[in-house]
């Protein structure tokens, strides 16, 4: 299993595909054991396919494809700014307070940043944010993106964990509160000392925010729906996936009427790149995540980290750190697949919470995707704003700070993780 | 031969989004025909199969576009020279794989005919295993064009209307 993990590494520093460098370091384990059949690799492969809840992961890739271009992201838009435009900072504000919006539509915070990146970015460096902290700003926000429902981080993690998807993402509505709350004192406290003004100068009346509320309402229930139905238990998260494809239609379609049949194949064909992209290293994954079973990895890696503590909260503390620390160089979702076998039953083991330490781990492995030298949302934020990553690193390290902060809060309160998903579902 | 790629990429992307948009209707007729007190059971079975084919096809789909991440921490800050030699090592590696899982994935699907698929016993569950190496097939033609046209960007081989002197 050693020379699989060195392999990965090496495949992955050769700038392999990470699908294709699982997949052949994954392998290289049948070749030190010929005794195992030579189809296994196979017969995994196409086994995590006819895990019918992971159908959830497609399903929800498209409905906020189909979201995002049912017109749906400008009624958004205008509800953050009527909410928090006069607040210091004020774009940065709106920003921030859009992805906790859009967090409710789509489920992956490299989406949501690049999005957010289109529409906000020149307008924020108009009005005189240095690049960086636009940039900063930008790409942060965007971890609020995975933690409320739905959250694709959040599918993977249950359906690999046995954990309950619904409770999962009732569990993410304090969390990504305390988060929005962090992230907008950063930005506060900058805007102070820089001068940075409200984006607007008066109070919105009463009207505008209804107006703009129920322009945004279908955007805003989408969440709450898809709790209820999971909450009444008639349904799996897969077909709450399908109901949220027919509903994001029939939004886009009936009431928005943004979404056309020229926008509908769009949708289509960028759902098809990230569905292959996504669920091609899912499959595969299978491959290697068959040595470490078999090797009883989980195990040993715990025996490790008991032996540094075994105390609840540090073991969760290390884990975390542990978790960020690889986050700097490999993707969230490859974390999640990969790490969650291997941490998760420790944590049970101690008398942890599934559901809460899910939260933990999605959160701490999001934010690598913003982070030098391997961050996918920021290498997109910066390309977009063309924002050097020196620069975007000197003045987003108070973003940084921010979510970290709440993270560790996070790991000693289980009770404000927990709170939400008891209250539902009892 | 161009116009039969063209074709070709155009038949993938269809049956895809084919596949994953009828991966919505089923398991939404699904969840809606037992809520109603009639449940279907052999939706959600089509729809795992149907699955199975559009993550293979989509994989092939997003290898072209390119958007199967990677990590270029390395490799941007190597010698342009090393940096062409990883790429090919890279491709090299990649096709090696892909022919194990044609040739596994073909006689796994060969060798289990004989076993039905979960809730449909007149279908074989090899008609859901033959999804890898199909896809795997997809992958390696891919491969190789992006190997011919790495090979055609560092002058190795010639272009068409630039043949090699």
């Amino acid at each position: 299993m050693l020379i699989v993990a060195i392999a990965f590494v090496v495949l992955m520093l050769m700038g392999m595909p990470v699908a294709f460098a699982i997949a052949i370091s994954g392998a290289l384990f049948f070749v030190q054991h010929p005794e195992l059949p030579f189809t296994i690799p196979i017969q995994v492969t196409v086994s995590q396919t006819q895990n019918f809840a992971l159908l959830a992961v497609p399903l929800f890739i498209l409905a906020g494809n189909f979201m995002n271009r049912s017109g749906i992201t400008e009624k958004l838009l205008e509800l953050a700014s009527v909410l928090t435009g006069r607040m210091k900072g004020g774009l940065a504000q709106v920003s921030i307070a859009l992805s906790a919006l859009m967090g409710g539509v789509s489920g992956s915070a490299i989406a949501d940043a690049a999005m957010q990146s289109r529409m906000l970015g020149d307008e924020m460096v108009k009005r005189g944010f240095t690049r960086g902290f636009a940039a900063g700003v930008l790409s942060f926000g965007a971890v609020l993106t995975p933690i409320i429902p739905p959250g694709i981080g959040m599918i993977i993690y249950g359906t690999i964990g046995q954990v309950s998807i619904g409770r999962l993402f009732a569990a993410g509505f304090l969390p990504a509160f305390l988060l929005w709350a962090a992230l907008t004192a950063s930005v506060y406290l900058t805007a102070r000392r820089r001068g940075y003004q409200p984006e607007r100068q008066t109070r919105p009346t009463a009207s505008e925010v209804g107006g703009a509320l129920s322009a945004g309402i279908w955007a805003l229930l989408f969440p709450i729906f898809l709790l209820l139905g999971l909450r009444m238990g008639v349904f799996t998260p897969s077909e709450i996936g399908s109901f949220a494809v027919v509903y994001a239609v029939v939004i886009g379609v009936v009431i928005y009427r943004k979404l056309k049949s020229r926008s509908f194949l769009e949708a289509m064909e960028g759902s098809l790149a990230d569905v292959g992209s996504v669920m091609f290293l899912i499959a595969l994954s299978a491959i290697f995540s068959y040595g470490i079973v078999l090797e009883r990895i989980p195990e040993v890696v715990s025996g490790w980290i008991l032996g540094a503590t075994d105390n609840l909260y540090g073991v969760m503390v290390l884990v975390a750190l542990f978790i960020l620390a690889i986050g700097f160089f490999i993707d969230a979702t490859v974390l999640i697949i990969m790490l969650t076998p291997i941490f998760l039953p420790l944590v049970k083991q101690l008398g942890g919470d599934p559901v809460h330490f899910g939260i933990v781990f999605i959160i701490a492995a999001t934010i690598g995707n913003f982070t030098p030298p391997v961050g996918a949302a920021m290498y997109a934020v910066c390309s977009i704003l063309k924002c050097p990553i020196g620069e975007y690193t000197r003045e987003s390290i108070p973003l940084f700070v921010a979510v970290g902060l709440v993270t560790l809060l996070l790991i000693f309160m289980p009770q404000v993780v927990l709170f939400v998903p008891n209250l539902i579902f009892g | 031969m161009r116009a039969f790629y063209a074709y070709l990429l155009k038949f993938e992307a269809i049956l895809a989004g084919t596949f994953l948009l009828l991966m919505v209707g089923l398991i939404f007729l699904g969840g809606v025909a037992r809520m109603s007190g009639h449940p279907l059971n052999w939706t959600i079975d089509f729809a795992t199969c149907f699955f199975a084919w559009a993550c293979f096809l989509c994989a092939d789909i997003a290898w072209r576009k390119d958007s199967l991440m990677s990590i270029d921490i390395l490799t941007a800050r190597v010698p342009e020279r090393a940096r062409n030699a990883l790429v090919y090592i890279n491709y090299l590696i990649i096709s090696g794989f892909l022919v194990y899982v044609i040739y596994a994935g073909l006689w796994l699907s060969w060798v289990s005919r004989a076993r039905s698929f979960q809730g449909i016993p007149s279908i074989s569950y090899s008609w859901v295993t033959m999804s890898l190496p199909v896809g795997a097939a997809l992958l390696l033609l891919t491969t190789a064009l992006k190997l011919r046209s790495q090979m055609r960007d560092d002058g190795v081989i010639g272009t068409r209307s630039q043949p090699a002197s």
